[in-house]
């Protein structure tokens, strides 16, 4: 019968998991950063930058820029759009009433033509809205892909997540403790 | 070559936003004040013949009048004056019996058929 002490067990486990941390710890750099290396590189994430506003960034593990730019690009661009068709549909209706409106001129009544004129100024009134919608997130979709290239090509946007390119890095040395400033470049 | 490309497609965006153009036009509101609206309408039955007489402000485009009866079934029947200085018309074929009654309106018309506003109805009511 074999019996287990598991007072004398717990030091044992204790110094393998250090020991496979000091392993981890003693990797090389290249292994220690496998999930940066998994990052698109700079040309790559520019030319995803220049393909839709996001993919850049998110390219290069900017998550939350990259999705607030893809998901305000798609909504600029999905409005934009539908503005735009039912700008186009008002456009044909606009057509047809106003058709309807001057064939009243020739043995029409006041009353149709009334009629038809509160149509064609509805209709024109709903063809303004349409078209201050797609002017408006036109422009928005295009300042937001304006705004991804400049951020991605001369704002330094697309470089590796972790802090800017000067920051502050807490240091430890055996002799003392500390913060030190660092610049990347 | 990509910052070229990012550029040009920003600018191709701009020059499409701004080119969607609103050019939209109404036509002219031809209806309004092209045919003044008849009143001071005013009916009465005299000798079995229904009297009409109206005024109108200007006889600008008037061509003629039309003066309409609508009798107590919704039925409207229409008589044409082809006359612009016209005032007045007496009507003799509509049947004038007691205790009928007639919304009667005018309206004028121009010289290629378009009908103007309809005066304020004015009731007639055929007394015994």
């Amino acid at each position: 019968m074999v019996s287990i002490d598991y007072r004398r067990l717990f030091p044992l486990v204790l110094a393998a998991t250090l020991l496979t941390g000091d392993l981890a710890l003693g990797q090389a750099p290249e292994e220690r950063f496998q999930v940066r290396e998994q990052y698109a590189s700079r040309k790559q994430a520019v030319a995803l930058a220049v393909a839709f506003p996001g993919l850049g960034h998110l390219a290069t593990g900017h998550r939350g820029k990259g999705t607030a730019l893809v998901a305000a690009e798609i909504l600029g661009l999905v409005v934009w759009l539908t503005s735009h068709a039912d700008y186009k549909t008002q456009s044909e209706q606009i057509d047809v009433e106003k058709a309807l409106y001057l064939s009243i001129r020739e043995g029409g009544t006041y009353e149709g033509a009334e009629e038809s004129w509160q149509r064609l100024n509805k209709l024109r009134e709903d063809a303004d809205g349409s078209h201050l919608r797609r002017r408006l997130f036109g422009v928005i979709a295009i300042g937001v892909y304006g705004y991804n290239l400049v951020d991605a090509l001369l704002l330094g946007g697309l470089e590796p997540p972790g802090g800017g390119r000067v920051g502050l890095v807490p240091t430890a040395t055996p002799e003392r403790t500390g913060l030190a400033l660092v610049t990347r470049f | 070559m990509l910052k070229r490309a990012g550029l040009s497609i920003a600018l191709a965006g701009v020059i499409l936003a701004w080119g969607c153009s609103d050019d939209i036009e109404l036509p002219t509101a031809y209806h309004e004040g092209l045919l003044p609206r008849p009143s001071d309408v005013a009916a009465s039955v005299e000798d079995g013949a229904i009297h009409v007489s109206w005024a109108i402000a200007s006889e600008a485009n008037v061509q003629g009048f039309v003066v309409g009866f609508t009798d107590s079934s919704g039925a409207e029947h229409t008589r044409s004056v082809e006359d612009p200085a016209a005032r007045a018309h007496s009507e003799q074929e509509l049947d004038v019996s007691p205790g009928l009654s007639y919304l009667v309106r005018v309206w004028a018309f121009d010289a290629q058929g378009f009908f103007g506003p309809r005066s304020v109805a004015d009731t007639l009511v055929v007394q015994e």
